[in-house]
């Protein structure tokens, strides 16, 4: 199992416009459904939101990790976002910059793709990564860096 | 000083293995072992042993839902967090954690 089995170059967007959280969702769901890694946008939307609903899922900093196990999810995929302008996330919260939003099917759970995408948001709590995060505007640089902090890992 | 600790959050996908990595770090850094149970969607990891549990001097509760097994931790000093809470502000959450404790 292998980092770009989960995402690439297409499923990253380091140019996003979004004025609202919804709209920002929408944007980057939209990316791992036009790459057929789900087959149902509104549905597998709506099971991001049931989990968003539980407890936000900003952490701070500008990120923010909405994710589901959906049965629309075709494939485990990462799907990362950054925005032009900061998105308000939820009353009270700092506005976000960048979304990873991670995807799951409940036949992968347990087994590599699951791994992997933890290991990735373990990575998001790592200073190094964030100030790379910051910094880089290639996102084959982007997608290079998280691969070779996964190497040796799986 | 020993401190144990579960996680454990409603999807089991990133929360919980983040929240487990922040604890370990802000142990590392404020001078403390720690063991951390992740309860998440690839199953019970790192479960704390019995013997853990004997020695520990602090029981750290990162569960968002209700950790399994939860009275084995009986017998320690409990503290009450979220996997949010500890993975914006881990060195805090240990601090108070003793802090409270220090007061019983």
């Amino acid at each position: 199992m292998e980092f770009k089995e989960i995402t690439n170059a297409d499923l990253i967007n380091l140019n996003l416009n979004a004025k609202t959280k919804k709209e920002a969702i929408n944007v980057i769901a939209k990316m791992l459904y036009e790459n057929n890694r789900i087959s149902d946008l509104s549905g597998f939307i709506e099971n991001v939101y049931k989990r968003e609903k539980l407890e936000s899922t900003n952490m701070g900093g500008g990120i923010a990790i909405p994710h589901s196990i959906s049965d629309f999810v075709n494939k485990a995929s990462i799907a990362i976002g950054r925005f032009n302008d900061p998105v308000d996330w939820e009353d009270g919260e700092d506005p976000i910059s960048y979304i990873f939003l991670f995807a799951v099917s409940p036949l992968e759970k347990g087994i590599t793709h699951l791994e992997l995408i933890s290991q990735m948001a373990v990575i998001l709590i790592d200073e190094d990564f964030i100030n790379f995060l910051h910094k880089t505007n290639d996102k084959e640089m982007l997608f290079n860096k998280i691969s070779e902090l996964l190497g040796g890992k799986i | 000083m020993k401190i144990i600790a579960v996680t454990s959050c409603p999807v089991g996908m990133a929360h919980t293995y983040m929240a487990a990595a922040a604890l370990k770090k802000a142990a590392k850094k404020l001078g403390y072992d720690i063991k951390v149970e992740t309860q998440g969607s690839m199953g019970i990891r790192d479960r704390i042993t019995e013997a853990e549990v004997a020695t520990a001097d602090l029981f750290i509760d990162a569960g968002d839902v209700a950790i399994i097994d939860a009275e084995r931790f009986d017998n320690v000093y409990r503290y009450e967090t979220s996997t949010t809470k500890v993975i914006k502000k881990a060195e805090q959450v240990i601090k108070d954690a003793f802090e409270l404790k220090s007061k019983e």
